[in-house]
């Protein structure tokens, strides 16, 4: 349908607000009076966006007003409806649905270019790279932690508040409308309609050929008089209201997230066969949270891709112990956690044991080039070089040390492929907190040295690193309303996009030998198409051409 | 080791292109057959790309969008598919949609040849054991089959802004605004499920058999998220508030720069839990 622009007279589509022509406002002639709660709603809509009443088509209420009424003031629509009817209207209300849609948009948007807790870098890299007013900014509006701040939440309680009303409105609707049977159109006229001829056929031929058109493209119709008319997927027309009901249950399983819990086991391949038991009020590392079973970490195995360096995937055996007896085992990896009683255990990680590794340090003099010991040192052990007052702390160990943009780092490779150790010299006998300077030698380039005025030279001769084993453990009670949620929703979305319902009205008119083909409002480029497709189809039925093709 | 899919892949590359010219000078020179011709070797170039895909596939023994050359590859293949399908929705009055073929054809040729440029490996390599699940195959392709449909809704409301802007300077748009403005809303409805399906579903369900959590709010997940609220908002907008044509245009303009930006621009500038190459 197109109107005129009372302005400037171009034709311009139906339901514009401006004109695109002349950029004036337009006395919306396309605006319908609601019949349940006289809102004032755009054109060739199928439920009213403030009640959720279902607007029947062909019914009498198409009729257009003839002045543009101004929304009333709040005041007054209290005054009309009560204070209860006004408040569930406007939570209820579509025009409140897009400001708060929006607002979440852009806050996640927000949340997803700032760093979020637990990962926020600490307050002075942040205070540095976004500078005093950013960061005031920031911490003020809690931009760090956007998903968890007091007013994201209040947005999303708004925003299913809102839901909920729509929903119900919009179900209240939906279901009033699929237990209505269709009625046949009151007034007829071709205005939108697609027409075909059937002169020199009778109109039982006529019939004949719409009833098979009609099956051929699925409708369940009904006749009446010189009418067929009939839908087609009527039951998705029940698509949104499963879909938004999916997002509810889906915040619901969300909301229940508040009672999860999640913890993270190691240990290296020394410890097999280590039970962690349930954390009880002493014990609290090296157990499990909020559980009444044990877990026995038996053993752990990685496998190499042939001829790379990268892992081809990681084993861990794992045995539920529960009252004292052994009841599960199970070998997992990524992504085949084990899952007893609502906990699930996840292969993590697999790698070397750095910070339990132990190596041989020699020591050097540069000058005299007199070897002054080796030391068989633990990470974070500490010894003496003879006859000075030097301590040498083995800090750090590598086993495939690379310098990455942000300092060194150890790359996780099936076998070591550059060994290093990371070294820091204390000075005296006191105070020995702040390291004199440090230094790091490689076991395959034992002639790289950094410090070429100090006295001594390092040489990393053996070592030995224990693998590690990492099994991070979650319950999240949410997870399967979430999970329900989803597919309710997907049900919902493919039902409304995939088969949209259509109606049709084939109207016979046996005096000017035609049929008038019409469909229900708020048509779409493609649904006008449809009806003429339909026209088309019945006169080649007609012709006795369609007969072939399945009936 | 070089997949013999990269052979494939040239072939559909080749048809691509010279699809694009058929549809130029069928448009050029007012020849409908041509256009017809364009779609046929567009179909050629698809149906030698869907081949190559399914060599590599069978090569690598895991649904073929592993890296970013794979997804790459994939996402160009789901673009075509999507304009195909349009076709065949409109398949009575599919001259009027040579134009938007054009684009779509030159567009998949530029995807194709970005893939095969210094910047990405066509090399097939072993995954790594996070990736070693097939709700990776589920994750990646639904998600893409839904960006391949918006990517089609992109180009025909970018053309419906730019015709438009013609019109209103009294010239004429060589190709109806009403039509350009219904493909858009119908490869955005055909689009959405499976973008919420893969992106948001299956992710959900992988998330939580890899990490041990179905939402992490990962920089990831979030411009997903971003990026789906800016479809869902096209969709209300359109259905319940009456927005079509120029706004509805814009809004599926915008998420479409966010969806590529999710699928490219977060591993690039920002890090989290996707970072896998």
């Amino acid at each position: 349908m197109e109107l005129t622009c009372p302005h400037c007279g171009a034709k311009i589509p139906a339901g514009s607000k401006f004109c695109p022509q002349c950029g004036q406002r337009l006395t919306p002639e396309a605006e319908l009076t609601c019949p349940h709660c006289g809102a004032q709603i755009p054109a060739e809509s199928k439920f009213c966006p403030q009640c959720g009443g279902a607007l029947e088509e062909g019914a009498e209420l198409a009729k257009p007003k003839p002045k543009r009424a101004k929304r009333p003031g709040i005041r007054e629509q209290i005054k009309t409806k009560g204070f209860f009817n006004w408040a569930l209207d406007t939570l209820g209300s579509i025009r409140l649905t897009i400001p708060l849609l929006v607002i979440i948009t852009l806050a996640a948007a927000v949340g997803g270019i700032i760093p979020q807790a637990p990962h926020t870098p600490n307050a002075n890299l942040l205070y540095h790279s976004y500078g005093s007013f950013w960061y005031n900014i920031i911490k003020f509006f809690l931009l760090d932690d956007v998903f968890h701040s007091w007013w994201f939440l209040a947005l999303m309680g708004l925003f299913s508040i809102n839901l909920i009303i729509c929903m119900v409105r919009r179900l209240r609707g939906s279901i009033k409308l699929l237990a209505a049977p269709l009625q046949p159109l009151s007034r007829v006229s071709a205005e939108g309609a697609a027409v075909a001829s059937f002169q020199g056929r009778s109109l039982e031929e006529a019939r004949e050929a719409a009833r098979h058109v009609l099956r051929k493209r699925r409708f369940r119709f009904r006749e009446e008089g010189e009418q067929l008319f009939g839908e087609r997927w009527r039951w998705s027309r029940l698509g949104p209201d499963l879909a938004h009901l999916g997002i509810l249950i889906i915040l619901v399983g969300g909301l229940l997230g508040i009672f999860k819990f999640s913890g993270y086991i190691s240990l290296n391949d020394t410890e097999l066969g280590k039970v962690f038991p349930p954390c009880s009020a002493e014990q609290q590392t090296e157990c499990l949270k909020k559980a009444d079973f044990g877990i026995k970490v038996d053993s752990f195995r990685a496998e190499r891709y042939p001829d790379s360096m990268m892992y081809k995937g990681y084993w861990t055996t794992l045995t539920v112990i529960d009252n004292g007896k052994e009841v599960k085992t199970k070998e997992i990896r990524v992504n085949d956690p084990l899952t007893y009683r609502g906990i699930s255990f996840y292969q993590t990680n697999y790698g070397d044991d750095l910070n339990s590794a132990e190596a041989t340090i020699a020591v050097e003099d540069r000058k005299s080039g007199k070897s002054l010991g080796e030391f068989k040192v633990k990470v974070g052990e500490r010894f003496q070089i003879p006859g000075s007052e030097e301590w040498v702390e083995f800090s750090h160990f590598f086993t495939s040390f690379y310098y990455g943009k942000n300092g060194p780092i150890n790359i996780n490779t099936p076998e070591p492929q550059n060994p290093a150790a990371f070294l820091q010299l204390y000075q005296g006998t006191g105070d020995l907190a702040k390291p004199d300077y440090w230094d790091i030698t490689f076991a395959n380039f034992p002639e790289t040295h950094l410090n070429q005025d100090k006295p001594y030279k390092f040489y990393l001769k053996d070592y030995f690193v224990p693998k590690l084993d990492g099994i991070s453990y979650s319950r999240n009670p949410g997870y399967h309303v979430v999970w329900w949620g989803f597919v309710t929703m997907m049900i919902g979305l493919f039902g409304v996009f995939y088969l949209a319902p259509r109606r049709a009205w084939v109207l016979l008119d046996p005096p000017k030998g035609r049929a008038l083909i019409k469909g229900g409002q708020r048509l779409s480029w493609g649904g006008k198409h449809e009806l003429e497709r339909i026209a088309r189809e019945f006169e080649r039925e007609l012709k006795g051409e369609g007969k072939g093709k399945g009936g | 080791m070089l997949s013999n899919g990269v052979l494939f892949f040239n072939i559909a590359v080749i048809g691509y292109l010279l699809s694009f010219f058929l549809y130029l000078f069928s448009l050029i020179f007012k020849r409908v057959r041509l256009g017809r011709a364009g779609s046929i070797v567009l179909l050629i170039g698809f149906a030698a790309q869907m081949l190559g895909l399914l060599l590599r596939t069978i090569d690598i023994k895991m649904f073929s969008v592993t890296d970013t050359y794979e997804a790459l590859i994939f996402y160009s293949w789901v673009f075509v598919l999507a304009y195909l399908v349009i076709e065949l929705l409109y398949r009575g009055i599919w001259q009027r949609l040579r134009l938007v073929g054009m684009f779509i054809a030159i567009s998949a040729f530029g995807m194709i040849a970005a893939a095969a440029s210094p910047l990405f490996s066509a090399e097939t390599h072993p995954l790594i054991p996070a990736l070693q699940s097939y709700w990776l195959a589920l994750h990646v392709s639904c998600t893409i089959v839904g960006e391949g449909f918006f990517a089609v809704a992109f180009v025909t409301s970018f053309l419906f802004l730019l015709f438009e802007r013609r019109k209103q300077q009294g010239g004429d748009p060589p190709i109806s605004l009403e039509l350009l403005d219904d493909i858009s809303y119908k490869a955005v409805a055909i689009g959405f499920p499976f973008f919420t399906l893969g992106g948001l579903f299956f992710g959900a369900i992988w998330a939580k058999h890899a990490w041990g959590s179905y939402w992490s709010w990962d920089p990831k997940e979030t411009f997903m998220l971003v990026t789906w609220l800016v479809y869902v908002l096209y969709l209300h907008m359109r259905v319940r508030y009456g927005w079509r044509e120029r706004r509805a245009a814009w809004i599926a303009v915008i998420g479409f720069i966010l969806a590529l930006f999710t699928f490219a621009g977060v591993n690039f500038l920002l890090s989290g839990l996707h970072s896998y190459t």
